[in-house]
């Protein structure tokens, strides 16, 4: 090594030559991590957005103000009021139908709850996949 | 229009990461000696030299193609390197590993001989800026200039680091080639 370091006479330096010849890492797998890597956070990342546009399209469509959201929630809280009444008539008419009045009367409260819990759910599922 | 561009071309106007990975193929095995030198970590090179090729696809539109493409991938790996080395946690981490790595160092490589061996192991003993800078101007084909511009150092900062770098080289290579007569 000693000798093939001295620089020759002809100008050529064989450190520069050796210098000029890296070792290149083997690819091993490492385009296909890369490229998995390149496809699956963009598709989730996608999905997320499509539905996020999606939804807050239908918004948009649906409502004309923040009044008129919480009116219609009021409403269909109402109308799943009646259809909990029409489907288990029976539960209410008993003894523990002011318990089922309750849990109806806070339906809205509770729709808003599982929307919340949903949301935190997504939120958490889209931060551990990314 | 060369192969790369034509791919990059693809790339930009089409998202085609198809053709990303193409790239990422082309340049990943100099992309990975650069932070296995800087970062004297296989596995951490690995997941840099990751984090540099998902970055560069985030941002390819803003590769305006004014310089080199390769110097651009160089200039995120070493921005990359930079942020993993300013925590002192990780950097603790590094000499541990760099022992155990050492002895698979011929599995990691498409070929080493033993001169490239010996200057893999040379290289490991200058300090960063000097490994970086004669890694970039010497062993990957970039200018001076565009070294300065990766490393974002002063082109005379660049031009004598090579100079003292070089020189160390020279002096640890003829001394582990003596050390190997003598054992």
């Amino acid at each position: 090594m000693n000798s093939k370091l001295d620089k020759q006479q002809s100008g050529h330096d064989p450190l520069d030559q050796l210098l000029a010849q890296p070792a290149l890492l083997a690819d091993r797998g490492f385009s296909t991590r890369v490229a998995r890597e390149l496809h699956a956070p963009a598709s989730r990342r996608r999905l997320v957005f499509v539905a996020m546009a999606a939804c807050w399209a239908t918004i948009v469509a649906l409502f004309t103000s923040p009044q008129a959201i919480m009116s219609t929630m009021a409403r269909l809280a109402a109308l799943l009021e009646g259809a909990v009444y029409r489907l288990v008539p029976d539960l209410f008419n008993a003894e523990i139908g002011t318990l089922g009045q309750l849990i109806v009367q806070s339906s809205l409260s509770s729709i808003l709850l599982l929307g919340l819990v949903f949301c935190a759910g997504l939120a958490v599922f889209i931060r551990e996949q990314s | 229009m060369n192969d790369e561009q034509a791919l990059i071309k693809r790339a930009l106007a089409f998202g085609d990461s198809e053709a990303f990975s193409a790239l990422v193929k082309m340049h990943q095995g100099k992309i990975r000696a650069f932070l296995v030198r800087l970062s004297r970590n296989y596995d951490v090179a690995d997941d840099l030299a990751q984090e540099t090729f998902i970055s560069a696809y985030r941002k390819l539109a803003g590769y305006t193609g004014k310089g080199s493409f390769q110097a651009w991938l160089f200039k995120i790996a070493y921005n990359n390197f930079v942020h993993y080395r300013r925590s002192a946690k990780r950097r603790s981490e590094v000499g541990e590993q760099y022992a155990v790595h050492i002895e698979v160092l011929h599995e990691r490589y498409e070929t080493l001989s033993s001169e490239q061996y010996d200057l893999e192991k040379a290289m490991r003993q200058l300090n960063e800026q000097e490994s970086a800078s004669i890694s970039l101007c010497h062993s990957f084909g970039h200018s001076h200039r565009e070294a300065a511009d990766i490393l974002q150092l002063p082109l005379g900062t660049v031009k004598s680091s090579i100079l003292r770098g070089k020189a160390r080289l020279r002096e640890i290579l003829v001394l582990q080639a003596a050390m190997e007569q003598a054992s």
